[in-house]
Formats: structure tokens, C-alpha cells, sequence
């Protein structure tokens, strides 16, 4: 009896502060990538032919988002009946997108980031097992790129092509 | 100049990559979906077995746990053992014909309790017989046991035991498998406690058969409301056997349906 009390505790209290995190995280992401939108994070391997690489720099950007109480009971029901875990999908979409902020807010000099790749990994303490603390990281990194025209200058030329 | 490409915003509802349901109405169905399933399925189990258990013939049962024996401490409490197997003998011509044989012990312990084991061994603890202030008091009880033994409930309990061991075995010992667990331990304990009644009412019917009086029948129960506070109403959705209380109260009424034919 103690222990489900300490269980619905727990995912109450998981409920309400994963929430109010999940809602404040998607407000800020929005902001920002409204802001970095000009920036092009692409996954080509080259740069632009048309204009000179002034400088270039690696960039990465990497965040670790824990998974609440809550999400974790509703997981587990989910695996009963192997439907979409949507609970977790919030949480890997806020991990991936943050982690592009932090790339890009790196590299906010830059005209554009190549060759970005994404990859994500969990950490969940195997040695704790299934109690462990789980929590997923993802990592996104590219090669941002300097060039010596401005992008707007070659726009016309870009079209002739 | 051409104009720039500005993606829509990946808000809440515009976003494809996470679902739109909401987790709260998701667990609930999750939740009572498989707990139903669960319960169900312990349900339909605890069925089969009350219909398969009496047709396994007596004397398979008597050779297969026949064995099952408790060495009698009658050194140790000869006047305990010599005083339950009076009664034993004054019940027997009242009990219904079988192949299963019942054998009494007394075993020194203070916890007042008895048992039945599978093969017909009745164990008293001497806590049990002390404790007892008449003859009647310990006629109820042994018609109680005895009536788990012509009910043949312990096989019920190995079957409900086997089954719901080989399921919960199936999940995982996580949180979410652990209140499937629970739900189907909850199940098979309501199974337990109507067998616990039912070898109440047998046990009633033996002490009317053999002392014409109904007298000492709710004794027991009645000391053990006293001595151990129990809990009250939910409580009894998480025992095996009925509250005590309750026993007593369901005796009781049984007692006066029976004075009033």
C-alpha cells in the first residue's frame, strides 16, 4: 500500500514539473529558432561553390534531457501494447532541436553550417538497472562556414544556373 | 531579390514529430485497458480451476501429497493433541464420505493459527489451543479446516499459485509490471477469501452436526477482532482471508438463518 502511494506521489509530482519543464523548453526553442532561422545548418558535404571560404570552424552542440517519473510509468504501459511511445517523442524532439540551437548559436558569425549530422545516445546507468535515472543526449555538429561575399550578392547568379 | 524561405514554426500542434494524445488520457486507458485485461484474465483462470479442481479424483490427491506430514510435539502438548482428536473422532461420523484422510498435529507456536496442508495434514499451533476456551471454539476450527480439506482448497491454491506465478514471471519487475502484479495478486485473494467462507459455513455445519448447537462458533473470531486491530473495509481487498470482524458477522447471520427455519 506504502508503495503505491509513493509511486502516484512520484508521478504526480513528475506529471506537473515535467510539464511545466516540457512547456517552457518549447517556448524558449521557438523563440530562438525564430531568431536563427537565416542561419542554414545543412547536411551537405561542400560548401557553397559559388563564394570563397573566408575561415570555417567545427562546431557542436550537445544537450541531455532527463526523462520524468511520469513518462517513465507511461512507457512502460505503453511497451504492453507496443503502441508509439508519445511521451518520449516530445522529449527526443526538444533534445534534437536544442541541440541544433546550441550548434547554431555557435556559430551565429558564420554564413552557414555543412555537413551536419545529428546522432543521440541514452545514458541510463545499466549498473542501477531499470531504476536508474534515464536520460538521452543528443549530439548535433558541423563545419560552419565563413564566406567572403555576403549570401545576397549572389543570389541572381545562384538562378542562372 | 527573392524572397527568403521561412519555415513555418514546429509549434505543439503544427509538429509531426510528437504525437497529439494527451499523456494523462493515455495512461488512464493504458491503465485500466491492461488492468481490466488482467483482472479478466485472473478471473477466467480462478473460474477453470473451481471447475477443474473437483474433478481430479481424491485418491490421486491423497498419493500424490499424501506425504506431506507435521511431526506431532503430543510429548509436548498431550493433552492439547488427546483433547482435538475427541473432537476429531466425535465429527467423524458426520463428515461426507471420502478418500482423503485428515491427520492432526499440534505444533508448538504462540501465534494462534491452524492450517490445512495438501494430503489432509491439520496443523493446531498450541498459541491455538491454549488460547481456545471451549471445546466448541476448537470444533468450529477443525470443521474450518476440514472443510478446506473437502473442498480441496489447497489444490485450488497450488493452481491459482502456478498460474499467476507463470504470469507475472512474463513482465518485467518494473513499476508498471509490478501494479499488473499486484492486480492479479488482489484477484486471487478475493478466490481466497470465498474459499475462506465457504470453509466457514462447512465448519458451522460440523459443529451443529456434532454438538446440536451453535454455540462457540464465532468465539474465535470474535478474540482475534479484540487482540489485532485489522483494519477497517479496504483492508480486506489486500488479505487473504475475510477480516475477522466480518467472519464473525457472517457467522452470526448464518446462525440466525439457521435458528429461524
Amino acid at each position: 500500500m506504502f508503495e503505491i502511494i509513493v509511486v502516484v506521489a512520484l508521478m504526480v509530482i513528475g506529471y506537473i514539473f515535467g510539464s511545466h519543464a516540457e512547456a517552457t523548453h518549447y517556448r524558449s526553442i521557438l523563440k530562438r529558432e525564430g531568431v536563427l532561422v537565416h542561419l542554414p545548418a545543412i547536411p551537405f558535404y561542400h560548401p557553397d561553390p559559388l563564394r570563397r571560404v573566408e575561415t570555417s570552424a567545427f562546431v557542436i552542440g550537445s544537450c541531455v534531457i532527463s526523462n520524468d517519473y511520469f513518462k517513465r510509468i507511461l512507457a512502460m504501459f505503453y511497451s504492453f501494447v507496443g503502441a508509439n511511445v508519445v511521451c518520449y517523442e516530445s522529449l527526443i524532439d526538444r533534445a534534437r532541436r536544442e541541440a541544433v540551437l546550441r550548434m547554431k548559436e555557435r556559430a551565429t558569425a558564420f554564413d552557414e553550417i555543412v555537413n551536419v549530422r545529428i546522432e543521440t545516445s541514452s545514458i541510463n546507468g545499466l549498473e542501477a538497472g531499470a531504476r536508474a535515472a534515464t536520460s538521452i543526449e543528443v549530439i548535433a555538429y558541423g563545419t560552419a562556414m565563413k564566406y567572403e561575399m555576403p549570401r545576397s550578392s549572389i543570389e541572381g547568379s545562384r538562378i542562372s544556373l | 531579390m527573392a524572397p527568403i524561405y521561412r519555415p513555418p514554426p514546429l509549434n505543439d500542434r503544427d509538429n509531426p514529430n510528437v504525437g497529439r494524445s494527451h499523456p494523462l488520457r493515455d495512461l488512464i486507458v493504458l491503465a485500466l485497458g491492461t488492468g481490466g485485461a488482467v483482472v479478466i484474465i485472473a478471473i477466467i483462470l480462478g473460474w477453470t480451476i473451481n471447475l477443474l479442481v473437483p474433478l481430479v479424483p481424491q485418491r490421486y490427491e491423497a498419493r500424490l501429497f499424501g506425504w506431506i506430514t507435521v511431526p506431532n510435539d503430543d510429548e509436548v502438548f498431550p493433552a492439547e493433541t488427546e483433547r482435538l482428536h475427541r473432537i476429531f473422532t466425535m465429527m467423524q461420523p458426520h463428515l461426507p464420505p471420502s478418500e482423503l484422510t485428515a491427520k492432526i498435529s499440534v505444533v508448538n507456536s504462540e501465534t494462534p493459527n491452524a492450517m490445512t496442508l495438501p494430503g489432509g495434514q491439520i496443523v493446531f499451533t498450541s498459541g491455538l489451543t491454549t488460547q481456545a476456551s471451549s471445546d466448541n471454539e476448537l470444533a468450529m476450527i477443525l470443521g474450518h479446516e476440514l472443510g478446506h480439506l473437502y473442498n480441496r482448497d489447497h489444490l485450488r491454491g497450488i493452481g491459482m499459485g502456478l498460474s499467476t506465478t507463470l504470469l507475472t514471471s512474463a513482465l518485467s519487475f518494473d513499476e508498471a509490471g509490478g501494479f499488473i502484479t499486484n492486480l492479479l495478486g488482489l484477484t486471487s485473494m478475493s478466490f481466497s477469501r470465498d474459499q475462506e467462507q465457504a470453509a466457514d459455513r462447512f465448519g458451522l455445519d460440523m459443529l451443529y452436526a456434532t454438538y446440536n448447537s451453535a454455540h462457540g462458533a464465532t468465539e474465535f473470531f470474535d478474540r482475534m477482532a479484540a487482540q489485532n486491530d485489522e483494519g477497517g473495509g479496504l483492508g480486506e481487498l489486500f488479505a487473504t482471508h475475510p477480516l475477522s470482524e466480518g467472519r464473525a458477522r457472517n457467522l452470526r447471520e448464518l446462525i440466525g438463518a439457521r435458528n429461524g427455519q
